[in-house]
């Protein structure tokens, strides 16, 4: 399992995808399992620490995230911006896909953490108001 | 580790998903490495002769050096902007629903690429007279790449019904956000805004106020604080300060059961086919099958579409096994150079059928649970003009199995159409590339569903046309439309003077004409509610 830690929100990387080096932590051999975790009074700075660690995760592609994202359940559904039109309406056409990428959120050994689920890439979120769900 | 666990899946609906690109979706993925050098391709344009598209994909003017969503670079190899247009030129004569409608021109006679992809689309007109594809536009992969939450729209929680956007400009609320600052302040649907940040909303055309106006209708981040007046549908005013940010759209709403003397009638607002959706849609038809529901009005007065296979759960929720059993939901139908086989995918083109089971959208696949169905033989639908896409996909294919769908309110927008976001040096393309069709192979209806007493064609249904009514609250029995289904639900006729007490939606739509103050002016067509900033592809092509 891939953990990558995220020092004073700077993440490193190395060439293409994720650097797995000696910031790399493995969880294996760790005696907490990873829980489902959630975050129920989101502050500005958990939000934005959150959309860091996810943009991480998505390669510097830009994400916003609700204000109540976590607040409920451990896992968010994240997707492309539709196209819309002056108004504000969808003008894409049919979605055929299915799969969607998802990012969740977890407590292991009391430090709280997002992963991308698909990748299982993980960024640690340090000082984020996470409780067991 | 997996949060959710992979139940047993269907092979069959795997591959089909695995062929599934997407319209609105994924890009096709680039190589993980720079590809060879491709041979030198066409340098001229020679009328009519089209050469192979991947003779001119990724050859850009300008060459991306930074990485695609799974940390792999960009194709992009040195070419010119001519490459450019060629590619555009050759995929649209390969890929584009209509083809043999467009005109060939010379690349070359037209400065920008955008503007060459401007003129490759058909010219033609439908039977309304409506332009043939409305649906023909690019934007910056960046832009295209960039994410959000599944169903959460930046913005105040405010969803807007256009009623009148040049002076008196009429913007009134349609919906509210449950968990966002409008709700809490107690903001209700058929609020009217008087002004903003204390500017004339309704009637200033003063070019400073309008820009004030667009500003603040559409915050380009989180906390910022704007004053709104609103008119209620009493003729009171409140005031409130909202604050921006991103709030989570809640999809299935205002559920219940309705005592008539036709039985007992479920009634659910449906807003979008996503994701989040799936569950509370479940657990609406389990609580209509528990509760001993026999007909069904389905509001999909704001659904704009979305999930073609969660249109297919929801038709086969509505119909049940024995009507859906063998049966298409649609079919994707390409131009006529790929009649078996999937240009986007290169997969043999396989209809959709109705799905009967739960996904698990996370691995694409099918759940062991079992949908629940009404097995009904009719339904009520409520529409407007932003009824569109997968929800007209859902009426055409229930009409598709004989299923009668009986239409309350207006004309859905026509969209019959899909494509498959393409990217070339850095721009994300959308052209038309296949039709939906039902198990009769119906797909024509570009011109929307009409409700009328007498239908004629297959584009018309059997109902009473009807305006939204924004002076009651949605689910309310005395709403117009509801009331209106309920009243032809239970007499077999439409109720009359059923705009009596309405506000106008057909009259939505600006006029054409950009007089002073249009808030849709082109001038301000980075105006967005609600959501994203428009980027005028300009910017991006002025760059290369």
């Amino acid at each position: 399992m891939k953990l990558i830690i995220l020092t004073s929100t700077v993440l490193l990387f190395l060439g293409v995808g994720c650097m797995h080096t000696h910031n790399e932590i493995s969880t294996e051999g760790n005696t907490g399992e990873p829980t489902p975790a959630r975050i129920t009074e989101l502050s500005t700075n958990d939000k934005k620490m959150l959309q860091d660690a996810a943009r991480t995760l998505l390669f510097g592609r830009k994400i916003t995230l609700s204000n109540t994202v976590f607040s409920k359940q451990n896992t968010v559904f994240v997707e492309r911006r539709s196209k819309q039109n002056e108004q504000g309406k969808i003008i894409d056409g049919r979605q055929r896909e299915i799969a969607a990428i998802v990012l969740s959120l977890w407590l292991e050994n009391g430090e709280c953490y997002l992963q991308r689920n698909d990748t299982k890439d993980k960024v640690k979120l340090n000082n984020a108001g996470c409780q067991s769900l | 580790m997996k949060t959710v666990p992979l139940l047993a899946s269907t092979i069959l609906f795997t591959l089909f998903i695995s062929a599934c690109g997407g319209g609105g979706g994924s890009a096709p993925r680039p190589s993980p490495v720079n590809p060879t050098p491709k041979p030198p391709a066409e340098s001229r344009w020679t009328a009519g002769v089209f050469p192979d598209e991947s003779e001119f994909k990724d050859k850009c003017a300008v060459v991306r050096t930074t990485n695609d969503i799974d940390g792999n670079p960009y194709p992009d190899t040195l070419g010119t902007s001519f490459d450019e247009k060629m590619w555009l030129r050759s995929w649209s004569n390969n890929t584009y629903l209509w083809y043999d409608e467009i005109r060939d021109r010379n690349p070359d006679d037209f400065a920008r690429t955008l503007d060459y992809f401007d003129i490759l689309v058909t010219e033609q007109r439908t039977a309304s007279g409506a332009q043939k594809d409305n649906f023909h536009f690019a934007q910056p992969t960046e832009e295209f790449e960039s994410f959000s939450e599944t169903g959460s729209s930046s913005g105040y929680g405010i969803n807007w019904a256009f009623i009148s956007s040049t002076p008196p400009r009429n913007l009134t609320i349609s919906t509210i956000e449950a968990d966002s600052p409008s709700s809490e302040q107690g903001l209700q649907r058929g609020d009217r805004l008087i002004s903003i940040n204390g500017i004339d909303f309704v009637d200033s055309s003063v070019d400073s106020d309008v820009d004030a106006i667009n500003a603040a209708l559409r915050p380009s981040e989180d906390a910022v604080e704007t004053e709104f007046v609103f008119e209620r549908v009493d003729g009171s005013e409140i005031n409130v300060t909202l604050t921006s940010g991103t709030f989570s759209t809640s999809f299935v709403n205002n559920a219940k059961v309705i005592d008539t003397n036709a039985g007992r009638v479920g009634y659910v607002r449906f807003d979008g086919f996503q994701r989040p959706g799936q569950t509370p849609l479940i657990n609406t038809f389990q609580q209509f099958i528990d509760e001993n529901v026999t007909e069904l009005v389905l509001d999909i007065r704001y659904n704009g579409g979305g999930l073609v296979a969660m249109s297919a759960q929801l038709g086969y929720m509505i119909a049940g096994p024995n009507q859906t059993n063998n049966r298409n939901f649609e079919t994707f139908q390409f131009n006529d150079k790929h009649p078996t086989i999937d240009p986007l995918t290169g997969d043999v083109i396989r209809p959709v059928p109705f799905f009967d089971r739960e996904i698990d959208w996370e691995s694409g696949r099918f759940t062991n649970n079992t949908l629940p169905n009404l097995g009904l033989t009719r339904v009520y639908v409520i529409t407007t003009e932003d009824t569109c896409s997968a929800s007209e996909s859902l009426i055409n294919g229930l009409r598709g199995i004989d299923v009668e769908v009986v239409q309350i309110g207006g004309t859905t927008c026509g969209k019959p159409f899909g494509f498959q976001a393409t990217d070339n040096c850095g721009t994300t393309y959308f052209t038309i590339q296949f039709q939906g069709v039902n198990d009769k192979g119906f797909g024509e209806f570009s011109d929307g569903f009409k409700p009328l007493s007498n239908p004629q064609f297959d584009d018309e249904l059997p109902g009473c046309e009807v305006n939204d009514d924004f002076t009651k609250s949605l689910g309310d029995e005395n709403e117009g439309m509801l009331s209106a289904a309920l009243f032809k639900l239970n007499n077999g006729t439409c109720p009359t003077a059923t705009n009596a007490t309405t506000t106008a939606h057909a009259s939505k739509k600006s006029s054409s004409t950009n007089s002073k103050g249009d808030i849709f002016d082109t001038r301000y067509r980075s105006f967005l509610l609600e959501n994203s900033i428009y980027t005028e592809l300009e910017t991006l092509d002025s760059q290369q």
